[in-house]
């Protein structure tokens, strides 16, 4: 089953092979991290992960085919020597720090490893979303109200959030397909949101709620529905009219 | 440019005169080069049409992918959240159950999202929605208590949960039969939604006919009406019919009693206390104007005036709004108090004033707000959490009480919670949030802790079962205080509040102190601005 050279391109294939090789470690950053831990030099008769790790490696790039089992016999040690007899290294099928950085694997300090898990970005990031989602929606249904006025629109996108009727994130509610005007017609991807519109949306999201519950709001000027009168009426701000 | 308008014009009259000079003069002014050019335009003007149509096919097509894609998914979810009801109702013990109960709630959250995104403006599917959003919070409820306490599903709890697991099983089984029909009959039409969304000409020149009643509704931020409710409401697509049967079968289901976040009590805004006697007017704004004079912070910025009389606020707490202003023309400052008309409290104020350069710390803030909220009524109130954004410090607050059972300390009730807006520029208040404290106040009388505070702290960091955790992740804790904490549901529990520390990431670890259960966990996350919660 051992791998037979083909020596018709000795000449040429080991540059190409090496090249192939330093290209693949390059490409590959993910490798680096899953041996941070110090690497252990492997001859025949070792055993573990470590072992499993040289020859998934040497089995990927055609010199292994025996199992994956982690344990250093004679496939593994033929295996070794092709592949340190290709590339330039010394062949005495010992996996050592020339022979691991050849694979790919380069043994880092512990320190230089992945950065420490910290929570920090993903929750920033969840606020941030929504702040610029509501600053955007004050901003093209509510630009020129008055302050309260905007912090009542970014409001009642929270409650609908926070209802059972409507979809159950800020992104939801805002792109409910007829929900609000100026994402029908693109107005909310026009206007850029001022520093008022971002101060409405956080004191929104702070808990300011100056409609009390309110679930829609609604232009005097401009609709007249019928049905929307019959919505219990909380309180008219600037040109706005909420309602529960 | 000219030249060119001008010939023809002139040549017209001439040529309809019967001039035969005017005709050659035309035939022969009508060059090469203008039907050459009249050519190219056509051609380009194709061009430019055909480039513009099938660019519109294709974002048409990914329209209408998106939107066949959320149809088939909430037949898909409603239908497995109906497999997963039914097995619910089929399992025996009470690990089984719970697991099924999850597996309704995924289905049925994800069918409710789904169906959000359909453009289907003849159907006000509200009540179908809710109904979704209900059965999977309550499946999520039932199977967290089994979880839980493996106990409650003693035969008599079982019972009862089981009827009403099958009624439930009733609703949604008759829904999605009406989904599926429905299906059938779009496949069978080809039907395509974003057809909804074609623009028509009577409804672009505001014509009677042209839906123009509904476009303008659809302007103010409202959802489409639903069925039967007002004269300018769309009659239902036939197509659509059998849902909007099934909507309307939904919206006749009696109300689900239960302990979770989207149940009916939980959204209710009713305050937990009577508030006191009803207010006059006049009253109110005594109260409102004290209120703003106090907000001017330590260095007494210029005084407010009330501009008008109060507007009413009507709801749940019927209010008072005054308005104040001050300064000059041009730069008019507002600021909105809303005083409750039971008894005289301030739920909201507002100001419209943007802080500039801050020279406050946030530690600045949080005094400052503590000082308000101890002058205006809340002596007790402590200072929890502070977040800075654009030179604005929210800080918020907690009322305290004795320990309960004659303990060391006090106790933070974080139910009664109060939000203090500070302006970093010159220390100012300006904003007050009171809503949450005035719905959820009242006075209670809670049972002593079963558990200490050592015993509490065990549970929270759990030293035995952390052996597995890389080392970063284990948890050192930094103090222990009591408190009185709100579920998502609404119901307050006594806590033991553990703060405990891993390498990178502060946690709040709130234990049931007199069960143990670990509550509730937020984590506290460092930002320029402050701390946030999650």
């Amino acid at each position: 089953m051992r791998p037979i050279p083909d020596r018709s391109h000795r000449t040429w294939r080991p540059a190409v092979l090496l090249a192939a090789l330093l290209l693949l470690a390059a490409l590959l950053p993910a490798a680096g991290r899953v041996a941070a831990a110090p690497l252990p030099t492997l001859y025949w008769g070792t055993s573990g992960d470590a072992v499993r790790l040289v020859q998934q490696r040497l089995a990927a790039w055609g010199y292994y085919h025996g199992p994956i089992d982690g344990s250093y016999g004679a496939p593994t040690w033929q295996a070794v020597r092709l592949f340190q007899s290709r590339n330039g290294l010394p062949v005495d099928g010992t996996v050592g720090p020339r022979t691991w950085a050849a694979l790919g694997y380069s043994a880092q300090p512990a320190a230089a490893a992945a950065p420490a898990y910290s929570p920090a970005a993903a929750v920033g990031g969840l606020r941030a979303g929504n702040v610029d989602l509501l600053a955007r929606l004050v901003m093209a249904e509510a630009h020129g109200e008055p302050f309260v006025g905007q912090v009542a629109v970014a409001a009642v996108i929270l409650n609908r959030v926070r209802n059972p009727a409507f979809p159950n994130t800020v992104a939801g509610v805002i792109f409910q397909p007829d929900a609000f005007e100026s994402v029908s017609n693109g107005l909310i991807w026009q206007r850029t949101p001022d520093a008022t519109a971002y101060q409405a949306a956080q004191d929104a999201l702070n808990g300011w709620d100056p409609t009390y519950g309110s679930l829609y709001f609604w232009n005097p000027a401009k609709a007249v529905s019928g049905w929307i009168w019959s919505r219990p009426i909380a309180l008219t701000i600037g040109h706005h009219v909420f309602a529960h | 440019m000219d030249e060119a308008q001008d010939r023809p014009a002139q040549a017209g009259p001439a040529e309809a005169k019967g001039s035969p000079a005017g005709g050659r003069l035309f035939r022969r002014q009508a060059p090469a080069w203008l039907s050459a050019g009249l050519g190219v335009a056509l051609v380009a003007a194709l061009a430019w049409g055909g480039w513009e149509h099938s660019a519109r096919l294709r974002m048409e097509a990914a329209l209408e992918a998106r939107y066949q894609q959320a149809f088939y998914d909430t037949v898909d979810r409603s239908g497995q959240a109906e497999v997963a009801l039914d097995k619910a109702l089929v399992a025996t013990t009470p690990t089984r159950r719970a697991y099924q109960l999850q597996e309704v709630w995924r289905y049925a959250s994800q069918a409710q999202s789904s169906l959000a995104i359909l453009p289907l403006s003849s159907v006000d599917l509200s009540p179908t929605r809710k109904f979704l959003a209900q059965l999977g919070d309550y499946a999520h409820t039932l199977a967290d208590q089994l979880s839980a306490d493996p106990s409650a599903a003693s035969p008599a709890l079982a019972r009862v949960q089981a009827g009403q697991l099958a009624a439930l099983r009733q609703a949604l089984s008759q829904w999605n039969g009406q989904l599926r029909t429905t299906a059938k009959n779009l496949t069978a039409r080809n039907y395509l939604w974003s057809s909804a969304l074609e623009p028509r000409l009577a409804l672009a020149l505001h014509l009677p006919w042209g839906g123009g009643r509904r476009a303008q509704a659809r302007a103010a931020g409202l959802q489409p009406a639903p069925a039967g409710r007002g004269a300018s409401v769309p009659a239902v697509d036939p197509l659509f019919a059998s849902i909007a049967r099934a909507n309307r079968a939904v919206d006749r289901l009696p109300a689900l009693a239960y302990d979770g976040p989207f149940s009916d009590e939980a959204l209710s805004m009713a305050p937990r206390t009577p508030g006191g006697p009803t207010v006059t007017a006049a009253a109110a704004q005594r109260v409102a104007v004290a209120w703003a004079q106090a907000s001017r912070g330590p260095a007494g910025g210029p005084s407010w005036s009330v501009a008008g009389p109060p507007q009413l606020v009507h709801g749940p707490l019927p209010a008072y709004r005054f308005t104040l202003t001050r300064g000059g023309a041009g730069r008019t400052e507002r600021l909105t108090v809303d005083v409750w008309q039971a008894g005289g409290h301030v739920l909201d104020l507002l100001s419209d004033r943007a802080a500039g350069r801050a020279t406050l710390s946030a530690s600045d803030a949080r005094r400052l707000a503590a000082d308000f909220v101890h002058r205006l009524g809340f002596p007790e109130a402590v200072p929890t959490y502070s977040l800075v954004t654009a030179g604005v410090a929210t800080v918020t607050l907690v009322e305290t009480a004795p320990a309960p059972g004659g303990g060391p300390g006090r106790l933070l009730l974080y139910p009664d919670q109060l939000k203090v807006r500070v302006a970093l520029d010159n220390g100012e208040v300006t904003g007050f949030d009171g809503l949450a404290y005035w719905l959820r106040h009242r006075s209670r009388a809670l049972p002593a802790p079963r558990l200490t505070s050592q015993q509490a702290a065990a549970i929270a960091t759990g030293t035995a079962a952390q052996h597995g955790l890389p080392p970063a992740d284990r948890l050192a804790v930094e103090g222990v205080r009591a408190a009185l904490i709100p579920l998502d549901s609404g119901r307050e529990v006594l806590a033991w509040e553990v703060r405990a520390r891993s390498a990178n990431s502060l946690y709040l670890i709130y234990v049931n102190a007199l069960d143990g259960a670990e509550e509730k966990i937020l984590l506290m996350v460092p930002t320029p601005g402050g701390e946030l919660t999650m």
